[in-house]
């Protein structure tokens, strides 16, 4: 199976707000989608998903036209939203309907991603109600309402509309800012998800503000500024490409003076503990050298290549700002 | 084909979810029930209220033979009436009757089906759940599976109160010796008596043709919306053209003549109008033919306008989109927004 999407334009009046994106997944993995505001994430994964008209492109899925009848795809939109007034279990049939599970087969999905996600207790209030009044007489329980949407949390709300997303099995899962609003329970609990999703070998495309969340699971980015890519590739690739240009130095006493005459940039310092930008191996390897001369101790020094964010704040800046 | 099929995958799922909501609404079980119970002590309070059964003091000539109705004897005509006041060509009460009684039923048919559907669909866009639905079904089905289902569900009820009518006539006939052919008075009587198969057929195609129009507007002007404060302008703008049209059915109605011909003829008018006016004899069945083509060619009409903007409606998000920019994205692309 493999993912091509190659040329998506899309033009609003005069305004064009996707200009020529191409990628390809030729394996599962994730691959991220990520962008300043309004730089076209949601309209490319719209017109991904069919449900915004293209003005140019293709999405091909196994060498044929995506087509949702043919592929099975799970979304977790950006905006997210149920019925409000509707109960919830209700309503999570309904979108299993929509995705062609039939409804004893949804019911015994449902049973299980409640049980993985902790909110059996809004889906099956009976069960709940039932052992909270284990001790007290049959007669005496009352049966409770349904739960709706709009009784529980943000947070719980989220797992619901993980569940609507997953509920088909889906091939291709699109995921746009999926950690957003989580406590960090329940954030380990996504990523959980998330990983044995990827180890079962579906094809995800992520689209987050979150760095550090893309940087742990994502192979593959692009990387879209006002309606245009300015980096496409590997991520390790990427980063390779810019070098080992991060410096984390601690020392035990101060170290300023051969941190200047390394030509090594100091980014922040608290205390003796640095973080400097080098232009590469040698000039960290100079600095060492002249730590090791001076007779400072160092406790840490530690080289790497630039995180994500640095690589999308100097990409979009660079864009920008040119000079 | 094929593509008209691809775009109505999913629409099972729709419009039975749609229907199960609404049959499971509190309000609207509370409405239906108060419905039903009003249609079942109607007679019977009628009955009782206005004491012991007997025929209505003959204020006009006899014109015909006493006929049998509904069990009991109705000894007057329309036209008797008609011709008594003097008037061979002027419209009877009875026609009148059955002008505004049609036109009533046009009305909350139509009123009720545009409420639902505007905040159905407006519903799930505040919501923010309309991506969430496009992924797995396309926007020709969410409204039509809506449609059917409000449909589905309005046939329901009135058939539920019909029943309870019915029977209410029934028990009313076996124990209290009267009926509801008495309480419609003469011209009443002999026009319930001419209720048949053909009249019931011309009276349900228009109500289906007038509900399609009413929806599909519903339904875009429900797509209109991007928050819950803009429904109520919407819907709003749909019952004001629906009580125009009442209005102007009504007045039609009790002018009669070549005024109400025109305005069976006339699209989103006729739907009040032109089954009253068959049924009056007002109008001959080439003209409501003619008046249900063009009603038809009207829904056709807002149903292309709809396949054309739809999708990009429910996606599109920012002030209530007017009428004008409707007409503007049909004519130069989705996204003239």
């Amino acid at each position: 199976m493999s993912l091509i999407v190659s040329n998506l334009r899309k033009k609003y009046g005069d305004r064009v707000v996707v200009d020529s994106l191409s990628f390809e997944m030729p394996r599962p993995g994730v691959y991220a989608l990520l962008g300043t505001n309004g730089a076209g994430k949601t309209t490319s994964i719209r017109m991904i998903l069919g449900m915004l008209a293209r003005d140019g492109g293709e999405v091909l899925w196994n060498g044929r036209e995506l087509s949702v009848g043919e592929c099975s795809v799970g979304y977790l939109a950006e905006e997210r939203g149920l019925y409000p007034k509707y109960p919830l279990m209700d309503q999570l049939v309904y979108f299993a309907a929509l995705r062609g599970v039939p409804k004893a087969e949804a019911k015994r999905r449902i049973e299980r991603w409640a049980a993985r996600l902790e909110v059996e207790e809004y889906l099956y209030p009976e069960k709940a109600a039932a052992q909270a009044a284990s001790g007290a007489r049959r007669s005496r329980v009352k049966k409770p309402k349904p739960k709706l949407a709009d009784q529980l949390s943000k947070g719980n709300q989220q797992k619901i509309q993980l569940i609507t997303a997953l509920i088909s099995d889906p091939e291709l899962i699109i995921l746009d800012e999926p950690l957003s609003g989580l406590d960090p329970v329940n954030t380990d609990l996504f990523k959980t998800i998330i990983r044995e999703e990827i180890d079962a070998g579906k094809y995800l495309i992520m689209s987050s503000h979150q760095m550090a969340t893309v940087e742990e699971f994502c192979t593959d980015i692009t990387i879209l500024d006002r309606s245009k890519t300015v980096l496409q590739g590997h991520l390790s690739e990427i980063k390779k490409s810019y070098g080992r240009v991060n410096l984390y130095l601690k020392t035990e006493r101060e170290a300023d003076e051969q941190i200047h005459q390394s030509g090594a940039r100091v980014l922040t310092r608290k205390e003796n503990e640095y973080q400097l930008k080098v232009t590469g191996g040698e000039q960290a390897n100079f600095l060492l050298g002249l730590l090791a001369r001076a007779g400072v101790p160092v406790i840490c020094f530690d080289l790497r290549e630039p995180s994500l964010h640095e690589i999308f704040v100097e990409k979009v800046g660079e864009v920008h700002d040119p000079s | 084909m094929t593509r008209l099929k691809q775009n109505l995958t999913g629409l099972g799922p729709v419009l039975h979810f749609s229907f199960t909501q609404l049959v499971r609404a509190k309000g609207n079980i509370i409405t239906l029930a108060i419905f039903m119970l009003a249609a079942l002590v109607s007679v019977p309070a009628a009955s009782l209220l206005s004491g012991p059964a007997s025929p209505p003091e003959p204020d006009y000539e006899y014109a015909e033979p006493a006929r049998e109705s509904g069990g009991l004897s109705v000894s007057y005509s329309v036209v008797s009436q008609s011709e008594h006041l003097g008037g061979g060509g002027e419209k009877s009460s009875g026609g009148y009757f059955v002008q505004l009684a049609h036109s009533i039923l046009v009305m909350m048919v139509s009123i009720m089906s545009v409420s639902y559907i505007t905040g159905a669909v407006a519903e799930e866009k505040t919501s923010k759940l309309i991506e969430l639905l496009m992924v797995s079904v396309k926007p020709l089905a969410l409204i039509v599976g809506k449609i059917l289902s409000v449909m589905l569900y309005m046939l329901m009820t009135f058939a539920l109160i019909a029943l309870c009518f019915a029977l209410s006539n029934t028990i009313s006939s076996v124990f209290l010796h009267s009926s509801l052919s008495l309480f419609a008075g003469a011209d009443g009587a002999s026009l319930l008596a001419g209720v048949n198969a053909g009249t019931v057929l011309a009276a349900l195609v228009s109500l289906l043709l007038g509900y399609l129009t009413f929806a599909i507007a519903a339904g875009l002007f429900g797509a209109a919306c991007s928050a819950a404060e803009d429904v109520q302008g919407a819907a709003g703008g749909c019952t004001v053209l629906i009580m125009l049209a009442y209005f102007a059915s009504v007045v039609a109605g009790a002018v009669g003549g070549p005024v109400s011909t025109v305005c069976s003829l006339v699209p989103v008018l006729s739907v009040f109008c032109a089954p009253a006016q068959y049924v009056l004899g007002e109008l001959s069945l080439p003209l409501l033919c003619l008046s249900w083509v063009i009603q038809a060619a009207c829904v056709a009409l807002l149903a292309l306008l709809c396949s054309r903007i739809y999708a990009a409606l429910l996606i599109y998000r920012g002030s209530r989109v007017r009428l004008r920019q409707m007409l503007r994205m049909a004519r130069g692309g989705k996204e003239a927004v």
